[in-house]
């Protein structure tokens, strides 16, 4: 596939509170691609995710994010999906009190109306929900149950796929929906998210383990190191990183993996 | 000016017993302030609410009187119940300080360790900034009778950086036959930057005469520091036992406090702390056992003045007989003190028909990013657990001692000095029915 | 855009309940004395022993004051003789028959969604209408006198069922219990009764409806529900106001006596007006509220507290017979200047006496909210069991939350367990509900109803909707 890229970052740079991040990375993605971002810990990978979906933590100091043609960055993160963003959460948010598809239907419909779609009612919404659940087998148990609240591990991450089977964004971001995961659960997961690539969906797989990437084969893997990618490839790249690991990245990381500040507190004498 | 309210016999009778002292004009001057201010606010009546579960009464109605210095040996006597002591120690018979029976020995240099008085003579200039600071008169009316009328107590001041390796312990004796005595020991501590030291204070007290021990105790944390405290309290069964801590600490200071409050006919002891430097973390926790008609109070006040602090509180008490527990504890969140997180709890253990327990765990919040909590619990010994014991063929009375104990035990799993750990064990045990014999074998 | 710059963007509240009814009204002069009672009494046609009782708690009153100052709750104090003790619409006749009801009347309530008219009443829930002073109506009636059940204004009662308020009236609120107890008792102008027969239980949600309209009028209205052996009643009260700058007094006393065997849920909606953003005009709502549970009864109080400049009361439950069960599940909600200080009272006299605490505390802008409560076991209350649960939300960094929880047990076979919590709505939360495309404000609301789920589930089904709503709207302003 060729043509315009539906995502593309140029220099970007992120901190939190003071330390910096993400330091000056570039990446292309197109419709219909899948990518895979692997790294070590602390390579700045959730960064990204978080930046990419609007978080209001990390403060982007520099770069430039362009989504669907239109900058990216001014955009609130509900702006953002309903444009078709969508993150995967490495640790989805427990949310006391309210259902789960509830939740899920008021947020479709939100993104419903943001795109001048009517709204979906409630039988017409079960249906879908019903159908889609399926795909992770989700127990519809799960729907009267507080989001989140409760949940195993493996079922979180469904939860998470299952979500994003019913939004149907044009960029999912799945930031290490592997991590915690038992090898049956895994399995469960990736095939739902595997069949869910097709057509102009992007789809970008934040992952520390390339086991992750034999179920959902990527057309590209990135390998960032200290804030930035480092070297890119095809599939093979992520096999190699399997026999190598990381060390060779740190390495090559221009600006060093330097450790955090330790904490410093201002002095305040009693 | 308006008349003075009218005292109570104790209030009288003590007011009374305050005589000029040949000392500094300011010190002189602080204590007529601080008398003036306790002839008007009293002792402290069930009206207050601070007060409200813990009648001061039956002391009020006492006349009190000051120790002789010829009573000195009576309590110095009580030594040997203290237990073996090999680092330092400060002792005091009756509020007086016992040089012959002190040790300032294995301090850093730089480190002052001396009796308040003579702190008050040799290094004034560090004493002065300090004294009455925290416990302000003003403030609290056990506060202005203790500034007006301390003898003596601990003065510890330690520079940047000292660490004091062995507990430093300070022992309160009271005793004097016969005659209903008022004392009030006073400890002054500044730690500073990253100094670090353990104090026990160690209250002891003959059983039999009413008596007053009215501590007042005032802790300065610089930044960094950390000071580990304990309290035994073992004053005699006549005794009423007023306490207050008050503590002030710096950035990224640590403070804890664990106190066993076993003996004493009424035991309130306050703690009031102030979270004044980033990152400061607070530990409180005190377990009080009662039985007969004793009465057994913690309250404790702690403000949270900056951000990301700390504090958690955990107060337990056991009552037999027609016991009486009250835990007051307030957490104050002050505007803008963000990410603080605090945790009170406050279980009681009822153990008889007569026996009962007030408690007041309080949240007062004015920052919204806080992660604060409350907890209490009043219940009795889990029956199926008793039987569990008997059926295993214990006594009914053995069975009981071990479930209380269970209950009071991560109360000592507090102190963490191991012979200090050993020492609180056999206190608590001795405290309970067969408890020396069941939990020494254990 | 920043959480502060949203906090700051959304501070007016709106209220929808604001307007004013111009209709003439016939009031006593303002001010308090022996004689205004005696007015209000003669206009109300009372029997001797109400005006007796009236005046004794006038003459206790006197002796109370200066007003309690405990509650963590700062307001300028009323002056109660520049108050005005009884208004009522002026009516043509009696309120006998619906039709006799001023249509202008009619109007105010069914803008407030409280159609009075037969044929557009709510489906399985019987009102009374009480505008300022008096009852203008009560639906359903006729249908509810055929099972023995008794609903009407307490002006009604006390003329038609003179014995039963007679003897249950004062009974667990004293006249003399407190300082507002005591006024209402001698200025009470009208309020709710509910006697529900022996073995009878009520076959539809009663309800009233307490519109406060004319100026300078405090309502002082007395509700009295008697659950006779083996009754089962549900019940419920809504209350709005005009918006206006002065402050206006709302001192009421609930009454609720649970014979052995009973059942009252009483279920609260309290939308008075809050006041403005700036925190001028409000009612001031202090409040008395206590249920006697005698043996194997029980007594639920349900409250959704998001209206009133000032909020000040404890629906409370005496436990007075063995395995009496005492439930209070309270939200309340406080914006802009808004001070609540609300919780219960569980007093354990009785048996194996159980009771359930469930509060829950939201605090945005400047609103101070404290929960205060008193678990009491009594002596003689062997088995007693309490449990407590008391959290805390806060939205914005001007609010204050505040917990006073307090125990005594005088039992050692008691079980009481109390737990707290505050926090802040997460920013994880948020961020999530927002990345899945809710608006920040949706997805406060959201956040706000879960955390507040547990009570409102306990209301009745038709108003749970209601109160869900109210609560999204009572924010309005306050997100971030």
């Amino acid at each position: 596939m060729s043509g315009e890229a539906l995502l593309r970052i140029q220099g970007l740079r992120a901190r939190v509170a003071d330390k910096e991040i993400l330091r000056g990375l570039d990446l292309e993605v197109r419709a219909g691609e899948v990518h895979a971002i692997m790294g070590p810990n602390g390579s700045g990978k959730s960064t990204l995710a978080g930046v990419l979906a609007g978080r209001d933590a990390y403060q982007v100091t520099a770069g430039t994010v362009t989504y669907d043609g239109a900058d990216l960055l001014g955009l609130a993160p509900e702006q953002r999906a309903a444009r078709g963003v969508f993150l995967g959460f490495q640790y989805p948010v427990e949310i006391p009190g309210v259902g789960n598809l509830y939740f899920l239907r008021t947020a479709l419909n939100a993104l419903r109306r943001a795109r001048g779609q009517e709204e979906l009612d409630a039988m017409d919404f079960l249906a879908l929900a019903k159908e889609k659940m399926k795909l992770v087998d989700l127990d519809p148990a799960f729907g009267s149950r507080s989001v989140n609240e409760g949940f195993s591990g493996g079922e979180k991450k469904r939860n998470e796929v299952f979500q994003m089977a019913v939004l149907e964004p044009r960029l999912a971001i799945l930031d290490e929906i592997d991590s915690g995961l038992d090898i049956d659960a895994l399995r469960v997961v990736a095939h739902g998210v595997d069949a869910l690539r097709g057509g102009d969906r992007a789809i970008v797989v934040v992952t520390h383990y390339q086991r992750l990437l034999e179920y959902i084969v990527p057309d590209h893997v990135h390998v960032m190191a200290a804030g930035r990618i480092v070297k890119s490839g095809g599939r093979e790249l992520a096999h190699e990183l399997e026999k190598s690991g990381y060390a060779w990245a740190a390495e090559k990381a221009p600006l060093g993996l330097s450790p955090a500040q330790p904490r410093t507190h201002p002095r305040t004498r009693p | 000016m308006s008349a003075a309210p009218t005292l109570t016999p104790a209030a009288e009778s003590l007011a009374a017993a305050f005589a000029p002292r040949d000392e500094a004009p300011w010190l002189a001057e602080a204590r007529v302030r601080a008398l003036a201010r306790f002839r008007a606010a009293g002792l402290p009546t069930v009206k207050q609410e601070d007060w409200r579960f813990t009648n001061l009464a039956p002391l009020a109605a006492l006349r009190l009187e000051r120790p002789h210095p010829d009573e000195g040996e009576a309590a110095a006597a009580l030594l040997a119940r203290a237990g073996e002591w090999n680092g330092p120690q400060l002792v005091f018979a009756n509020g007086r300080y016992r040089s012959d029976l002190s040790s300032a020995d294995g301090l850093p240099p730089g480190a002052v360790l001396l009796s308040l008085a003579e702190a008050l003579d040799e290094v004034p200039d560090l004493v002065r900034p300090h004294l009455g600071r925290l416990a302000r008169p003003e403030a609290h009316p056990l506060s202005a009778l203790s500034a007006a009328l301390f003898d003596d107590g601990l003065f510890l001041h330690l520079p940047s950086g000292a660490a004091v390796a062995p507990p430093i312990r300070i022992l309160h004796l009271t005793a004097a036959p016969g005659r209903t005595i008022a004392s009030f020991p006073r400890s002054l501590v500044v730690a500073g930057d990253g100094a670090l030291v353990t104090l026990v204070e160690h209250f002891l007290g003959e059983d039999g005469a009413a008596a007053l021990v009215a501590p007042v105790a005032e802790v300065v944390l610089c930044e960094g520091a950390r000071v580990e405290h304990y309290r035994f309290q073992e004053d005699g069964l006549g005794a009423f036992h007023l306490g207050g801590l008050h503590v002030e600490q710096g950035a990224a200071s640590r403070f804890s406090s664990h106190a066993l409050e076993l003996g004493a006919r009424l035991c309130r002891s306050e703690v009031h702390a102030r979270l004044a430097g980033e990152g400061g973390e607070l530990a409180l926790s005190g377990l009080g056992l009662a039985d007969g008609a004793r009465v057994t109070d913690a309250f404790a006040l702690v403000e949270h003045a900056v951000p990301r602090c700390t504090s958690s509180e955990t107060f337990k008490s056991v009552l037999a007989g027609s016991a009486r527990g009250v835990f007051a504890g307030r957490v104050r969140v002050l505007p803008g003190a963000q990410k603080t997180s605090a945790y009170q709890s406050s279980s009681n253990l009822l153990l008889s028909e007569d026996a009962t327990v007030d408690t007041k765990p309080q949240l007062e919040i004015f920052a919204d990013d806080v992660k604060c909590g409350h907890g209490g619990t009043v219940g009795q010994l889990d029956e199926t657990s008793l039987f569990y014991l008997r059926s295993r063929g214990l006594s009914e009375a053995a069975a009981r001692t071990l479930l209380i104990y269970a209950f009071a035990a991560e109360m000592v799993e507090r102190v963490r000095p191991e012979p200090l750990q050993a020492r609180a064990r056999a206190l608590v045990a001795a405290r309970l029915p067969e408890g020396t014999r069941l939990l020494e074998a254990a | 855009m920043t959480t502060a710059q949203q906090l700051k963007e959304l501070t007016e509240q709106k209220y929808r309940y604001g307007f004013v009814t111009d209709i003439e009204a016939d009031a006593v002069p303002k001010g308090l004395s022996e004689e205004i009672i005696r007015l209000i009494s003669r206009k109300k046609g009372e029997p001797e022993f109400m005006l007796a009782w009236r005046l004794k708690a006038y003459r206790h009153w006197l002796t109370m004051g200066p007003e309690p100052e405990w509650a963590n709750v700062r307001y300028n104090k009323p002056d109660y003789q520049q108050i005005v003790y009884y208004s009522a619409p002026k009516a043509k006749k009696g309120p006998g028959s619906m039709e006799e009801v001023d249509p202008e009347l009619k109007r105010a309530f069914a803008k407030l969604g409280i159609p009075l008219e037969e044929q557009l009443r709510l489906a399985g829930v019987a009102v009374d209408a009480v505008f300022d002073s008096v009852s203008v109506a009560t639906t359903y009636k006729q249908k509810l006198a055929e099972k023995g059940i008794v609903f009407c204004s307490f002006s009604d009662a006390v003329k038609e069922h003179p014995a039963l308020v007679e003897e249950h009236l004062g009974s667990v609120v004293p006249a003399t219990d407190n300082f507002f107890a005591a006024l209402n008792s001698a200025v009470f102008s009208d309020g709710s009764f509910v006697y529900v027969p022996k073995g009878v239980r009520c076959p539809m949600e009663l309800s009233t409806y307490f519109r406060i309209n004319a100026k300078d009028t405090g309502q002082f209205e007395r509700t009295l529900i008697v659950a006779d052996e083996g009754a089962y009643v549900s019940y419920l009260e809504g209350c709005t106001a005009p918006m206006r700058d002065e402050n206006q007094l709302h001192a009421a006393v609930v009454e609720l006596v649970a014979k052995d065997g009973a059942q009252i849920k009483y279920s609260t909606v309290q939308n008075w007006y809050p006041g403005d953003a700036e925190g001028k005009g409000g009612i001031y709502n202090f409040v008395t509220k206590r249920g006697a549970a005698h043996r194997g009864s029980k007594i639920s109080w349900t409250q959704v507290e998001t209206g009133s400049a000032i909020t000040w009361k404890y629906p409370s439950v005496l436990l007075l017979g063995d395995d009496s069960v005492g439930e209070f599940y309270s939200v309340a909600l406080t914006n802009n200047r808004q001070q609540a200080d609300t919780g219960t009272k569980m007093i354990h006299v009785g048996k194996n006496t159980r009771s359930t605490i469930i509060s829950k505390g939201i605090s945005a802008g400047r609103g101070q909210n404290t929960y205060r409560g008193l678990v009491k076991v009594q002596k003689g209350a062997s088995g007693a069991r309490n449990y407590s649960q008391c959290d805390s939300l806060l939205i914005g960094d001007r609010c204050g939350a505040h917990t006073f929880p307090y125990i005594e047990v005088k039992n050692p076979t008691a079980t009481v367990e109390h737990e707290a919590t505050t926090s802040k709505i997460s920013e994880d939360q948020l961020f999530y509900c927002r990345q899945r495309g809710l608006s920040e404000e949706d997805a406060v609301s959201m956040i706000v109803n879960g955390f507040a789920k547990q009570v409102l589930k306990e209301l009745p089904m038709e108003f749970a909707v209601e109160a869900q709503k109210l609560l999204g709207l009572s924010l309005e302003g306050s997100v971030g």
